[in-house]
């Protein structure tokens, strides 16, 4: 999925320049497609197993990533190719009051969607057989579910480049606050996940004159934090 | 000659409803005639399997490791086009029910069940409710009260706020029944739900089971590896091999010495014991293997 867009805003870049509203427009489309790509290959015999999605996710995106690595190596190595790689490490410099006017809609509509499936999604967690026998679709349900996370992710990628750590690193604090049922961790993630973002980003403004790319501060921050929760959640769940 | 078999002769009636008297025997909760099944064509899984449990009665389900007995259970999951034959449940025929509509006849319990995530048991047994929410709902009160009579039930009222992962197997059972009450299903299918339990829970587990049959006039199908729990309480038995049951009735006349032979490959005995006190007569059985015999 940030492998996609960030193939579409590399072209978008090339094409048109780093500043050109058709880096988002097409990093949003990418992303979508390459989420379409993923799930066209994960789905066998009118259902999609969680394992093959992993992995046609996984050679989606290096597909992509090569894309990506073809557009820098193409590009322009004193214009585009710097507008590329900061636009990988993602930032909100770009971020005009305008963005949201396509941005908000769009997040609002797929997170309420969420939270609307939220009590069925606790149930997709214990497993394929387990959600079917309790009279659920859970092809028709994790269409839902992929179509709505992927118009999120899209569009906040689109607007701000590829952010990592954000989407390992909150749901997974936001489980310890609130426990996995999703009808809080939904918006507690949400909330967590932004205030987390501008915490960074007030932070990284005020420490350096220039605005430092997010990813970087972020990954400082949220690798450490990832690696404590990971150690504490396999004690917890084993 | 195998004996017990019910249903060799004359096909059964597709309107057994409409043509029934008022008062007759117990209600078929599931009923299934020639029903077959093969993932590929040349190697058939299920064949020609007629069977027919009514409110109240129990069905264990007996073969050995790979006989189609899972096969049976998931049937009514995923593969329900692709059988041949015809499975009635609750009086509609199977083919013409909705995902939902079946998970409002028939609750399943699980063997291998993986809970990632801690939810607290109470909310488990809630999921129990979801048949009957709308896509987008949540169990709401009255929801919770039938949830909560459905763990008085199995005696595991305490537990309803500890956290799914950190009870014993045993309890996670219970609480997978429980769930299969809040259901408010006819027919409860519980795929061996004793194969993880130690001895005391897998005895609480199948008297539970039988609970639910006479208490609460459930129909139940449980798929078994152990004979001797078709002994415990008047049941059905089936006896399952090659994808087909061989026989199928009263516990007492399937579960002869000569069909568990055949449905084990292994010579099997089955004895009765009176228990001096009570003059109580229990049956039990047990594999003679020709190697060991004295």
């Amino acid at each position: 999925m940030a492998a996609a867009a960030s193939f579409g805003a590399a072209v978008g870049i090339i094409l048109h320049g780093a500043y050109s509203p058709s880096v988002q427009i097409l990093a949003f489309i990418c992303g979508i497609l390459g989420v379409g790509c993923a799930y066209f290959l994960a789905y066998t015999k009118g259902h999609i197993p969680n394992t093959m999605l992993i992995l046609a996710g996984v050679v989606t995106s290096s597909l992509f990533n090569a894309g990506v690595s073809v557009m820098k190596y193409l590009a322009d190595p004193y214009d585009d190719l710097p507008a590329i790689t900061f636009w990988l490490m993602g930032s909100l410099s770009g971020m005009r009051w305008s963005n949201l006017l396509f941005a908000a809609p769009v997040i609002l509509v797929a997170m309420a969607g969420l939270w609307f499936v939220s009590w069925r999604l606790n149930i997709l967690t214990m497993g394929d057989d387990e959600a079917r026998s309790l009279g659920i679709n859970t092809s028709r349900l994790k269409i839902a579910v992929i179509v709505c996370a992927t118009a999120l992710t899209a569009t906040a990628v689109s607007q701000c480049g590829a952010i990592g750590w954000i989407g390992l690193v909150i749901p997974h604090m936001a489980r310890m606050i609130v426990g996995p049922d999703h009808r809080k961790l939904i918006p507690t993630a949400a909330v967590l996940g932004a205030t987390f973002l501008l915490l960074i980003d007030n932070l990284t403004r005020t420490v350096s004159e220039t605005s430092l790319p997010l990813s970087i501060p972020i990954a400082f921050i949220g690798a450490p934090v990832f690696a404590v929760l990971l150690r504490r959640s396999t004690r917890q769940w084993n | 000659m195998l004996r017990g078999s019910r249903h060799g002769g004359a096909a059964p009636t597709n309107q057994y409803r409409a043509d029934s008297p008022p008062d007759s025997s117990p209600r078929p909760i599931i009923r299934a005639e020639h029903v077959a099944f093969a993932y590929t064509a040349d190697r058939p899984v299920l064949r020609d399997i007629n069977f027919e449990v009514s409110a109240g009665e129990v069905l264990m389900i007996l073969g050995s490791n790979g006989c189609g007995k899972s096969t049976l259970m998931r049937l009514l999951l995923n593969d329900r086009h692709s059988a041949s034959g015809r499975i009635t449940l609750d009086g509609s025929n199977l083919r013409e029910l909705s995902p939902a509509d079946i998970s409002r006849r028939v609750a399943m319990v699980f063997q291998d069940h993986n809970a990632p995530f801690p939810f607290d048991v109470i909310d488990v047994v809630a999921m129990g409710r979801t048949p009957y929410l709308s896509a987008f709902a949540t169990p709401r009160a009255r929801d919770m009260r039938i949830c909560e009579d459905a763990l008085d039930t199995v005696g595991m009222t305490h537990l309803a706020h500890t956290p799914y992962t950190q009870i014993s197997g045993g309890e996670r059972q219970m609480v997978l029944i429980a769930r299969a009450l809040a259901q408010q299903t006819p027919l409860i299918m519980m795929d061996e739900p004793t194969s993880h339990l130690d001895y005391r829970n897998a005895a609480v587990v199948i008297q539970t089971a039988n609970r639910l049959a006479t208490e609460q006039n459930k129909a139940v199908v449980m798929v078994t590896h152990l004979p001797d729990q078709a002994f415990y309480y008047p049941s059905k038995a089936a006896l399952m091999k090659g994808g087909t049951f061989f026989a199928v009735g009263p516990s007492r006349e399937v579960l002869t010495e000569e069909n568990l032979t055949h449905t084990y490959g292994m010579r099997i005995k089955v004895l009765t014991a009176r228990d001096g006190q009570t003059g109580q007569e229990h049956v039990m059985c047990k594999p003679v293997p020709e190697s060991v015999r004295p």
